[in-house]
Order: structure tokens, then C-alpha cells, then sequence
């Protein structure tokens, strides 16, 4: 054995960086984070061992739950906006020719080049209430007076869940495509000779055929919007804009660690998304996957 | 009847295509506008074209764009070479804890960002990196980690054993197969990773947000953030500013459009 790992030992070597990066930034701060969700922790000098006071205290805080029902509402509304970028994929994957059919790819990988947080920015201008696009739209349809989008507590979520209309995301549609193309061209070939129609050879063959695909998107999707806060953060403030009305728990988090120095109260925060996810992350292995 | 569907379906696209863009046209025009010219026709062209505002734009978030390609490029270029070196060992070799180790590296994708967060604030700052390039630049590294020996191992092990028995008997070690053999063979992977590392550390907000407090230090998406704050009545100079936020990444992409979304289409990243 010993003789073993002295004859691989320039393997060990070439294994050494990436193991030892791993380690330092993300088990010694995970392993941390786990450790003083159970302290009264300032960063520095107070490390307070305090049992599980963090989670009772986290668990009757109503503003703890307001935070998770909205991010029930951006959850939800995640796997709803997945649907043009599905319908996309299947009108394109039928466009014939080639030649077309390639430029529209190129097309939709192009809002890649914009960083997301110039998009989301964009957002914020079309948004203006002043100058901004969507207010001018309301005067024409005869609403002078327009609406406060991000200011006003009842029609922030809304105004959050419009941003990126109509909702393709561009990779997420090269994924599906992807997923279309490798389905075998005998597939279509037998459905053709059965006489079927374009619905129901998208009902019943290309969509249950991309299911996989699409799982992982809804899967990603709903993992990034539980812990995602940067934009809103970004858009509002560190409340969630007016009266909290889009705070979310990610958000929370934030708030108690850099704002109040409640670190260990916000690494419990952490710890509950975590738990969280991870049971999404295993029922998507166990549940989802195995039903392929 | 088929011609009928054909227009349907190209139809359908554009009408996609045009609220996908209308953002971004939105961002073009307005940053050639005056605020006289914004003030009188917001939505179309108006000449003469205010070209000075990407002159104004540039010398504000030109620092910013600098930093962000030194913190973008360095975790890149620092991410795959630690990622595919690691990769070609799990991938072409044998060796005890092999198993392991790997299992290791590939269970990070189930820690979310959300609970390191905080904790990995604090390590930095003892670190004593806090408001430096490192403070970005390592973390970055360490995040790219598992995504990408992931793919580049599954990528190494399909390449044909001959190719490793032939540099072997020229008298390769694990180095010259590496550098001769499983880099070369696995350039358009390589590349497809790189860009989605590079992209991801272009946008990354959150963490140069807590990590950088001096202005000259600050990544180009704080950077915008902060003069979107400060000038949010100046809009075609902000304008200008966004679109060369994005240049960097246009400049990429002219120069791989193509094995990127090959490297998509074909399904390189299946995950």
C-alpha cells in the first residue's frame, strides 16, 4: 500500500492544488458555518457556544417567514417562466433550414455578451417612473398618473417577476435543443408514418424525450432562486425594497451578518437553506432520476 | 400549407427575438443621446450622435473593467489549470484514494453558496485578504473547481489509450502526457469552460461586494451599481457605461461563438 502512494506520488501532486483549494475555500468555511450556526459569533472576539437558540429564535421570527414566502412566490414563478424557453426550443428545433435555423442560435446566445447585472440595470431604467418605458406605455393606454414600480410594497414582487420578459434563457435553450437533437431520427420517422400531428408528436415524443433536460433546468432553477438575492439586493436595498416587500431569506441572511454582526445567527440562516436544498438536491437524485 | 408553418415558426421567433432585444436597443439609443435630445424622443435615434459619452463612460468605468479582466483571467486561467490536471489524474490513473478524493471534489456541488458565504468572509479576513485582488481571485478558483473536473474528466477518459501508450513509449511521463497529449486533444472543451468561468466571474456581484471597499479596487459590476447611484440623472453617459461593461465579453465571444455553441449543441455540458 504505502509502496503504492510512493509510486503515484507526482499523481498526488497533480491532484495537490485542486484538493488543497477545495479544502481552504469551501469545506473549512462550510464546516465553520455549520459549526457556528450553534455560537453567538461576531466574526472576531465573541464565539458564544449557545446550543440551538439561533434556530428557535429563526423559526418564530415572522419576518423569517414573510422572507420564505416570497421566495415561495420567485420559486414557483421560475418553473412557470421555463415554459417559452421549452416552447423555443421546440419551434426552433422544427425552423428546416439549416442556414436559419443556425442564425436564430447565434441570435439567442447573443444577450450572453450582456453582463446579467447590466440587464437587471436596464431593468431598473425601463422601470423608472419618471423616464422610464413602462410608465410611458401606461400614459398612451390613458394612466397619467403611472406607478411607482419599485417603490410601491404591492407591486415590487410583480415589477421582480416581469424582469427578463419573456423569460428565454438563452443557454437553457441551447441545453433543450441539445436534448432534441440527439433524439434518433427513426423516432420521427415512425411517427411520421403514423400520421401524427405537430401537437401530439410535441405531446407525446419530443417533450417526454427532453424530460430529463428539463428537469435539470427546473432542478437548477428552483436551487438558485432559494439561496438568490443579488438582485434584489441590488434593485431595492438590503430590506427588499419598501416595507420588506421582496425580502427573502438569502436577503435576511445578509442583513443579520453585515448589518446587525449577528454572524452565528446568520450562518444558522445558512444552515436551514442548506438543509433545505440538499433535500431538494437528493429527492431530485433519488425521486427524479430514478423514475427515468 | 408547410410554407404556412414555416412563416408561423419564423413568425413566433422574431416576435421572441424582439422583446429579448428591446433592452438592450433601449441601452444603445439612449446611450447616444444629450439629456436635451433624451428629454424630447427617449425611444428612437436622434442625431447628431453623443459618441463624448463613451468618452465620459470610459473614464469612469475603465478602472473597473481593468480589474475585473485581471480578477476574471487569473481565476480562469488559475481555475482550469489546477481543474484539468486534477481531472487527467482521476481520469487516466489508478491510485489509492483515487475514488475518494474525487468524491470529495464532485460533493461540493451540493453546498450551496449560501452557507459558505458568511464563514468564507470571515476566512478571508483573517486571511488578511480582505479589499484585495486574492480575496476574489482564490475563493473563485476554489468555486470552479468541481463544475469543471467534472467535465474535463469525463472528457479525458474518452480519449483514445493509444495516444497515452505512444507519448509513453517516446518517454512521457505524467507531465508530457498531460501537456502533450490531454491538453491538446481537449482544446474546445477547454475553451467552452473557460468562457463560462470567465463569464461567471464577470457577473459575479455578491461576493467583491462584501470583499472590496476601495473604490479603485472594485470589480466592474460593483463599480456599475455604484454610478448607477451617483449619476442616475446622466443617462447616456451610464448608458455608454453599460454597453462597455459588456465589451470584453462581446470580444470573447466573437472569437469562440462558434466551438461554444457547438460545445453546447453537442452536449459537452450534460451534467
Amino acid at each position: 500500500m504505502i509502496r503504492r502512494i510512493v509510486q503515484a506520488r507526482y499523481l498526488y501532486l497533480c491532484i495537490l492544488p485542486a484538493v488543497a483549494f477545495v479544502a481552504l475555500f469551501c469545506y473549512v468555511p462550510a464546516a465553520s458555518g455549520l459549526w457556528h450556526s450553534m455560537y453567538e459569533w461576531n466574526g472576531s472576539d465573541i464565539s458564544i457556544p449557545v446550543g440551538w437558540r439561533n434556530f428557535q429564535e429563526i423559526i418564530v421570527d415572522p419576518d423569517f417567514w414573510r422572507a420564505f414566502r416570497h421566495v415561495m412566490i420567485f420559486v414557483a414563478a421560475s418553473i412557470v417562466k421555463l415554459a417559452p424557453s421549452v416552447v423555443v426550443a421546440l419551434v426552433l428545433f422544427h425552423v428546416r433550414r439549416e442556414t436559419a435555423q443556425y442564425a436564430y442560435r447565434v441570435i439567442f446566445v447573443i444577450p450572453m455578451v450582456i453582463p446579467a447585472i447590466v440587464g437587471v440595470l436596464i431593468w431598473q431604467f425601463i422601470y423608472n417612473p419618471q423616464i422610464g418605458v413602462m410608465n410611458a406605455l401606461l400614459r398612451l393606454l390613458g394612466h397619467p398618473g403611472g406607478i411607482v414600480w419599485l417603490g410601491d410594497p404591492k407591486w415590487i414582487i410583480p415589477a421582480i417577476l416581469f424582469i427578463g420578459f419573456p423569460w428565454v434563457g438563452t443557454v437553457g435553450v441551447l441545453i433543450l435543443l441539445a436534448g432534441l437533437q440527439n433524439i434518433p431520427e427513426s423516432v420521427f420517422e415512425a411517427a411520421a408514418l403514423d400520421g401524427v400531428t405537430p401537437f401530439a408528436r410535441a405531446f407525446r415524443i419530443e417533450l417526454p424525450l427532453i424530460m430529463r433536460q428539463i428537469k435539470l433546468n427546473i432542478v437548477l432553477g428552483v436551487i438558485g432562486t432559494l439561496q438568490g438575492y443579488a438582485f434584489i439586493l441590488l434593485l431595492l436595498d438590503e430590506n427588499g425594497g419598501t416595507g420588506f416587500a421582496a425580502d427573502v431569506p438569502g436577503l435576511y441572511m445578509y442583513r443579520h451578518a453585515f448589518r446587525y454582526g449577528e454572524l452565528g445567527y446568520a450562518s444558522a440562516v445558512g444552515v436551514i437553506l442548506f438543509v433545505v436544498i440538499l433535500g431538494l438536491t437528493i429527492f431530485n437524485m433519488k425521486v427524479i432520476k430514478a423514475a427515468d | 400549407m408547410d410554407r404556412k408553418a414555416e412563416i408561423g415558426k419564423h413568425a413566433a421567433l422574431l416576435f421572441v427575438c424582439f422583446f429579448v432585444f428591446a433592452p438592450f436597443y433601449i441601452m444603445l439609443v439612449v446611450s447616444m443621446k444629450s439629456d436635451a435630445q433624451f428629454a424630447q424622443q427617449p425611444w428612437s435615434l436622434t442625431f447628431p450622435l453623443q459618441w463624448f459619452n463613451y468618452a465620459k463612460a470610459w473614464h469612469s468605468v475603465s478602472p473597473y473593467i481593468a480589474n475585473s479582466l485581471i480578477i476574471a483571467s487569473v481565476v480562469t486561467a488559475g481555475g482550469l489549470f489546477c481543474a484539468s490536471l486534477a481531472a487527467f489524474a482521476f481520469a487516466r490513473y489508478t491510485f489509492p484514494g483515487r475514488q475518494l478524493l474525487f468524491f470529495i471534489i464532485i460533493a461540493l456541488m451540493m453546498i450551496p453558496g449560501v452557507l459558505n458565504l458568511i464563514p468564507a468572509f470571515v476566512l478571508v479576513s483573517k486571511l488578511r485578504l480582505l479589499n484585495t485582488r486574492w480575496a476574489v481571485i482564490l475563493p473563485g478558483i476554489a468555486g470552479s473547481q468541481a463544475m469543471a473536473i467534472y467535465i474535463l474528466r469525463t472528457f479525458f477518459t474518452g480519449i483514445p489509450t493509444d495516444l497515452f501508450d505512444a507519448a509513453r513509449i517516446d518517454g512521457a511521463g505524467v507531465w508530457g502526457c498531460y501537456r502533450n497529449v490531454a491538453v491538446p486533444m481537449s482544446k474546445p472543451i477547454i475553451g467552452t469552460l473557460a468562457i463560462m468561468i470567465f463569464v461567471g466571474q464577470w457577473n459575479n456581484y455578491l461576493w467583491p461586494l462584501i470583499t472590496l471597499f476601495d473604490n479603485h479596487k472594485k470589480t466592474i459590476t460593483i463599480g456599475l451599481a455604484y454610478l448607477t447611484g451617483q449619476h442616475s440623472t446622466d443617462w447616456g453617459p451610464l448608458m455608454a457605461g453599460y454597453v462597455l461593461a459588456s465589451l470584453p465579453l462581446i470580444v470573447i465571444f466573437l472569437f469562440s461563438m462558434k466551438t461554444f455553441i457547438r460545445g453546447l449543441a453537442t452536449g459537452a455540458i450534460k451534467m
